[in-house]
């Protein structure tokens, strides 16, 4: 094949790809992660999280949460108007991020369930 | 319990030399899947020999990757530049020389930052709060300076198209859900399984390997090549998602074009002291950056000043025997890769490869890899540096740092 076709190629195959990879990763749901499994090369990650509220606090911008499975992760919300008590079983969306050496979730989206 | 330790050591680099030169396994991979076992092995020993352990096989695997990435073309993550050198090297029948170079760099940048370590540790967290702010910055300014230092329109177009294209498969194969180890068919195709497509079209013939005893570079080059490394290097233990091929690309950067020699060393030191650093910044402010550390931090918890200076003893000797073991596995590859038909280990190392990603990150892994051969193609196709590629890592990192 020659040099001129095969860079053609290349590229269209990409940008299809790319595309598709795009479309695909939009239509995936997330599986729920297990708190216990994350260790610290788990930084920077989309998750989805389900545990119980065991902690909650607010500040003027945020609202910080505590959720458990068998073990515990704190949450950062950049929203105050909302409704969560302690004790709510909830599902949060989120990216992880380090906090002074652990793992802290970055919440993208929270629902009660 | 001296004897403990030694055996430790030598058992890891023998781990080592099976990791390393398996193409595309990434250090952090086994040292996850050790992590699955620890517990057994605790049964039988104390937590600092398989700390040591560990440690010894991580070190040796840092050696040893250049290996595959030279001699077959299949770079793991942090050896993803090295290949294209090394690769060229040994299609002129100097294989054994490139690996000689990135030891050199391997076992000098090690003893460097070892020295260096002592000054570091004090001033560590002042220096990560200050620069951390600053990193995203950094990184585009590197970005905007790669892609337009050329003076050629067409260049530049070839360049940042395969810039943002990688970076945007990047972000996605990143942030994909449930995908395990996605960096493997990101950074196979790129730069492993396209350079041997390559050579496979081109009816590439690996000449006669010469084993080149002394190699001569200017001490001024060598100078600037130990001190960009292991300042790059050290970068990657500061920064979440800096790994040692973003930390090649700022090294470049900052020591200009020295040259495919120099390239070699500063690529096998980056390698090596990414790794020693880490395990320097989890004693000094207590962060683990690597899979091997964070086995270590799981195994000891935070460790005392004793336990870091045994640990640190452990580099060096594995360090000093590992860089033996790589010559020797160098010298036999470079006797046994005349003897083998190439076209047959290009497509053996392909179908390996593949198996690998399909076992690790499944059927949509195989799309990914798909795509970053493709990716992978265009830079030689279109005649530009494939070092653009990097963006697959650049562009999420900066956009991590900046948005």
């Amino acid at each position: 094949m020659q040099e001129k076709t095969l860079l053609k190629l290349a590229v269209v195959s990409s940008i299809i790809g790319l595309i598709i990879l795009f479309v695909m990763s939009s239509f995936t749901q997330l599986d729920n992660t297990d708190i216990s499994k994350l260790t610290s090369l788990d930084v920077d990650k989309t998750l989805k999280v389900t545990g119980i509220i065991t902690k909650i606090s607010q500040t003027e911008q945020t609202t910080m949460l505590e959720i458990a499975q068998h073990n515990r992760m704190p949450v950062l919300i950049f929203d105050t108007n909302l409704t969560l008590n302690k004790g709510d079983e909830v599902e949060i969306i989120g990216k992880t991020q380090d906090y002074n050496g652990e793992l802290e979730l970055i919440a993208d989206r929270i629902e009660r369930k | 319990m001296i004897l403990q330790l030694l055996l430790a050591v030598f058992l890891g680099c023998l781990g080592g030399i099976i990791t390393g030169l398996t193409p595309g396994v990434h250090i952090n991979l086994v040292s996850l899947l050790l992590l699955n076992f620890s517990a057994y092995l605790l049964g039988f020993t104390e937590p600092i020999t398989l700390a040591a352990f560990i440690i010894a096989m991580g070190i040796t695997h840092t050696f040893l990757d250049a290996v595959p990435s030279v001699y077959l073309g299949a770079p793991d993550a942090d050896e993803a530049l090295t290949a294209l050198p090394g690769h060229r090297m040994l299609l002129e029948g100097r294989g054994y020389e490139a690996v000689k170079l990135t030891v050199i760099g391997a076992f000098s940048c090690l003893l460097l930052t070892v020295i260096l370590s002592p000054f570091l540790i004090p001033i560590l967290p002042a220096i990560s709060e200050y620069i951390t702010p600053y990193i995203g910055w950094i990184l585009l300014i590197v970005v905007i300076y790669m892609l337009t230092k050329e003076n050629n329109l067409n260049k530049l177009m070839w360049n940042s198209f395969i810039f943002f294209s990688s970076g945007a498969l990047g972000i996605l194969v990143l942030n994909y859900p449930n995908i395990q180890q996605p960096l493997l068919p990101l950074l196979s195709g790129l730069f492993g399984i396209s350079v041997l497509l390559l050579s496979l079209s081109t009816n590439t013939k690996i000449p006669k390997q010469r084993i080149t005893e002394e190699i001569q570079i200017p001490n001024k080059i060598k100078a600037k090549t130990f001190a960009a490394a292991t300042f790059s290097g050290m970068l990657t233990g500061f920064f979440p998602g800096l790994g040692a091929a973003q930390a090649a690309i700022v090294a470049t950067q900052i020591v200009g074009d020295i040259g495919n020699h120099a390239f070699m060393i500063l690529t096998g030191g980056i390698g090596t002291v990414n790794f020693l650093f880490s395990l320097v910044t989890f004693y000094a402010i207590d962060k683990a950056r690597n899979g091997v550390v964070i086995v270590v931090q799981e195994l000891m918890g935070k460790i005392t000043m004793n336990q870091f200076i045994a640990l640190i003893a452990v580099v060096i000797l594995a360090g000093a025997f590992s860089a033996w073991l790589a010559l020797f596995c160098a010298k036999t590859f470079s006797s046994l890769i005349v003897k083998v038909n190439y076209r047959k280990l290009c497509i053996g190392v392909i179908s390996f490869v593949s198996l690998l990603v399909l076992y690790f990150s499944g059927p949509i892994g195989l799309f990914i890899l798909f795509i970053s051969t493709s990716l992978g193609l265009i830079a030689p196709l279109a005649n530009v540096n494939r070092s653009h590629a990097m963006g697959c890592l650049l562009l999420p990192v900066i956009m991590f740092f900046l948005l």
